[in-house]
């Protein structure tokens, strides 16, 4: 076999497998194996010097040796390469050392092929399992480089913040699922549970009147009401243990005290807003659990 | 029958003045909610509390004045207490400068208040 058959040999091989990736396996998986055999494939093409004499007359009886337990070839995927028992199948016709080793070849062809093998780190053993593991792995690593790319491809939304506004968005943006534990305020409450009642009433009317202020003194750019407002909103959110906008309100006072940004102060009464109403939920949720 | 001891409490935080004032209640004082300084005023221009417990961020009247204004003003002795929060360390000091009896920071424990209130009274 000379060069250029095995290029088109690679060429069937790779055919089978994309046929095969999509019967078998996820769009990612079979993605990977592609990926993975491109690599291989240029690989090859880097090692075979491109002026190589065309190798025509090759003695008959020649046989490549290669370990072949189970006489069959796999293609190692990125994630097999981490875990050696997470080899992918090929299908039979597709053998990869079946091919060279029916192939006359030279012995100058075969320490060609034999450095590829080589340096390609091709398992001669076959494995019909695909463990799971690694297939879950190949779905995280497929969403990860989904993510990556969606990061990528995505404009930065916060290119025209601050690196702390950034990262008090990612924080924000993390609070979705919030729990709350009445527990110790009932406890406060020596028990009573119309008295916990009524102070969730006043709770919910303290912040709805406190978005309502921060509106109206923000529009007026009244840093020191804000910040009164933002100061006297703190304790009924500690004492109810809502920490995410606890976070927000003391952010506001800071923020209305020392930097005076506006366009800041809009964003963090943005995120009250938008976080409010899952608070509201979670407390209605920890009293229903209470009861 | 002992007579329930008078505590006036100034908080404008009407969450936090529901709590305290439910569980001061329970541990036997008669409460007065005054919800702003000018409130205050007016409770101490007809009646003088046992104690005060009061915080220090008020509208129209803040608790060092409020301190200044009992121990200048009308110049009573009765003991006030502070309601902090957490960073406002200078605003303590002054207060303490003026005649305030103790401070209790941020976010309120109602039990450590009533001992605290308990203490202050029986100074008395």
């Amino acid at each position: 076999m000379n060069s250029k058959n095995l290029l088109a040999r690679l060429d069937d091989l790779e055919n089978a497998l994309h046929e095969f990736s999509y019967q078998k396996l996820t769009a990612a998986e079979a993605q990977e194996l592609k990926d993975s055999l491109t690599s291989f494939r240029r690989h090859i093409e880097s090692k075979i010097p491109k002026e190589a004499p065309e190798l025509t007359e090759v003695p008959e009886k020649t046989v490549l040796k290669v370990n072949e337990e189970n006489n069959a070839a796999v293609v190692k995927s990125p994630e097999a390469a981490v875990r050696p028992e997470a080899v992918t199948p090929l299908p039979d016709s597709s053998r990869f050392s079946e091919y060279v080793k029916d192939s006359p070849l030279s012995k100058e062809q075969l320490d060609y092929i034999n450095s590829i093998l080589a340096a390609s780190d091709i398992p001669t053993r076959i494995s019909n399992d695909f463990p799971q593991p690694s297939k879950r792995k190949l779905e995280k690593n497929s969403e990860k480089r989904n993510h990556n790319n969606s990061i990528k491809s995505k404009p930065m939304e916060s290119a025209n913040k601050t690196t702390s506004e950034a990262v008090e968005h990612s924080k924000m943006s993390k609070s979705k699922a919030v729990e709350i534990d009445l527990g110790p305020v009932l406890e406060e409450c020596l028990g009573k549970k119309e008295l916990l009642e009524e102070l969730i009433r006043l709770y919910k009317q303290n912040a709805l009147e406190f978005i309502g202020q921060l509106k109206i003194h923000i529009q007026n750019i009244d840093f020191e009401s804000i910040r009164f407002a933002a100061h006297k909103i703190k304790s009924g959110l500690r004492m109810m243990d809502t920490q995410e906008l606890l976070t927000i309100a003391e952010q506001i006072e800071t923020a209305s005290k020392t930097d005076q940004d506006l366009k800041h102060l809009e964003f963090l009464f943005a995120c009250f807003v938008k976080e409010y109403p899952i608070v509201e939920r979670a407390i209605d949720a920890a009293f229903k659990e209470l009861s | 029958m002992t007579e329930k001891k008078q505590l006036l409490l100034a908080e404008d935080d009407e969450l936090l003045a529901s709590l305290l004032n439910y569980r001061l209640e329970k541990g036997g004082y008669e409460v007065h909610l005054a919800q702003d300084g000018k409130e205050v005023k007016e409770f101490l221009k007809r009646s003088i509390p046992d104690i005060i417990v009061s915080d220090i961020m008020m509208p129209y009247f803040s608790g060092i004045e409020l301190v200044d204004y009992v121990r200048n003003d009308l110049e009573l002795k009765i003991p006030v207490i502070i309601i902090s929060s957490a960073g406002n360390e200078e605003n303590v000091l002054s207060a303490f400068e003026l005649g305030a009896n103790d401070f209790i920071s941020k976010p309120v424990s109602p039990s450590e208040l009533l001992v605290r209130v308990g203490r202050e009274l029986s100074k008395m």
